[in-house]
């Protein structure tokens, strides 16, 4: 386990990798071996993948592109082998950073058919919600994953909190015919005094995916493991403890008086 | 400012879980000490968002650390000298988006602050009272991790809350309690002795003394008056503990 807080350089690069987000270049993280991040390369977009190939190739390290800003591309959303592999990148991430990483899946139900296209009009819908770091790809035909880079418990659940407002202020339509779907958001968070492996975030998200999902009522749901593990409460045993010493103090005072 | 030459500080946060158990008048009396002992001090009033060293000290401040935040404006435009050997750092107060800084804003205030302080011999985080954001943020950024807390169940809670929070989360292990207005010395002690054996035996930590500092009337006078009670009332009980205690803290 390393609880260890990120560190300045780990803040920064982070902070660079929001601001890239905003402008035409690729990321490159220089990752390492080590527990802080070597590095981090902006290129210009404009730069060819051929051109670039040659350069990385010369550079001893690891070398992780992050797409940027998210994982839309030409209208199209990347799957569920893209979020793994992303997702994976990531968790990596949050090790060396020591920032947490939230991952939410959002499913829309109740429609018989034409599943996809509500999940892209949502993907649309909810791209003035996104931040300039974060990863959103399909999930299934009828739902969207989104990674959010930095984001605590708390956090993901006030961004989940608006993207189901921004959906629920969306007019879906089938064809013609305007269409309400119910939605389900279920969140995990990976933190980097505990982290896991992505497909057990995704896992823990899906499951509270489907906690949400029978709820009902646009319900989200949170990983009540991560939510255990995120809590630092003074328990009953350490209180009892903590006041014997002026009670006892209290009492002789009383009973001087 | 006397203190020119590049130094490596010793950067020391001063929190406290609750909120009134005197963290800004210790934190602004043992700066005061620790110039009079020739150190060059820079107090960081670390309560971002409601700002109470200014008040403390009595300063009518012109720029302060929001100003560095929001418009990238160099922070030492904010320093305010108390004395050659003394200067403060202030905060904005009724500004409650300053309470919670961005990854951003930290990493700008962190590289603001790295050009800053290497021209002092400690710096002191004033830190606003809970478990928020910045009061982590500040405690983890710190070398020493001073913790004060009175003979109050609630703030005895919220010290060991907070002492909880940072070792859990941020991996601290070693911390400084200092107790605050006790009425004997032996209570000091068992408050002390109380803390370390709830510390050690749940948390597995051992902390260290800091001192307790006696209840005395000259500590809220000098409030009221806005100025250090080691400046109005040198020999109260409470000016020869924080002299005390800036002596331990230079040998930290």
């Amino acid at each position: 386990m390393n609880r260890k807080a990120p560190s300045d350089t780990a803040l920064l690069y982070r902070s660079l990798e929001e601001q890239a987000g905003q402008h035409p270049v690729r990321t490159i993280r220089l990752t390492g071996k080590g527990s802080e991040p070597l590095g981090l390369l902006l290129i210009n977009a404009a730069v060819s993948a051929s051109e670039l190939a040659p350069i990385l190739a010369g550079l001893r390290f690891t070398d992780q592109t992050r797409p940027t800003p998210v994982g839309q591309t030409e209208g199209k959303l990347p799957d569920l082998a893209w979020l793994r592999q992303q997702l994976a990148m990531e968790l990596t991430q949050v090790q060396q950073s020591k920032l947490p990483c939230a991952l939410l899946l959002l499913t829309l139900s109740g429609q018989d058919t034409g599943a996809s296209a509500l999940a892209g009009q949502a993907a649309t819908a909810l791209t003035p919600c996104l931040h300039p770091v974060d990863l959103l790809s399909g999930y299934h035909k009828n739902g969207l994953a989104l990674i959010m880079p930095g984001a605590a418990v708390g956090k993901a659940r006030k961004r989940a909190e608006e993207i189901r407002a921004a959906l629920r202020n969306t007019a879906f339509t089938k064809g013609t015919t305007g269409v309400t779907p119910t939605l389900a958001l279920g969140i995990a968070v990976c933190h980097a005094y505990e982290t896991i492996p992505a497909d057990q975030l995704l896992t823990l998200a899906e499951a509270e995916l489907a906690r949400a999902a029978k709820i009902g009522n646009d319900a989200i749901c949170q990983s009540a493991a991560v939510r255990s593990e995120d809590s630092c409460q003074v328990t009953v045993e350490e209180r009892a403890q903590l006041w014997m010493q002026p009670r006892k103090a209290a009492r002789a005072a009383g009973i001087a008086a | 400012m006397t203190a020119k030459t590049k130094r490596s500080p010793k950067i020391i946060c001063i929190s406290s879980g609750k909120g009134g158990v005197g963290k800004t008048s210790f934190s602004v009396n043992v700066a005061t000490a620790l110039s009079q002992k020739g150190k060059a001090v820079l107090l960081i009033d670390g309560d971002l968002g409601l700002a109470n060293v200014d008040v403390v000290l009595g300063l009518n401040v012109r720029h302060t650390i929001r100003e560095t935040i929001e418009e990238g404006r160099d922070l030492s435009s904010s320093l305010v000298e108390i004395n050659p050997r003394f200067h403060v750092l202030p905060a904005s107060s009724g500004v409650p988006e300053m309470a919670n800084l961005s990854y951003e804003e930290q990493a700008l205030l962190t590289s603001s602050l790295e050009e800053i302080i290497d021209r002092f011999d400690f710096v002191l985080i004033d830190t606003a009272a809970g478990i928020g954001d910045s009061v982590l943020w500040f405690n983890t950024w710190s070398q020493v991790n001073i913790v004060i807390l009175t003979p109050d169940p609630t703030s005895l809670t919220d010290a060991y809350a907070l002492i909880k929070v940072l070792h859990t989360r941020h991996d601290r292990k070693h911390f400084h309690l200092l107790i605050n207005s006790v009425q004997s010395k032996k209570e000091g002690q068992d408050v002390f002795a109380n803390m370390s054996m709830v510390l050690e035996r749940f948390l597995k930590i051992t902390p260290l003394t800091l001192g307790a500092m006696p209840q005395d009337k000259s500590v809220s006078m000098a409030i009221r008056q806005q100025r250090p009670f080691l400046l109005g009332a040198p020999e109260s009980k409470a000016s020869l503990e924080i002299v005390a205690v800036a002596e331990r803290i230079m040998n930290l």
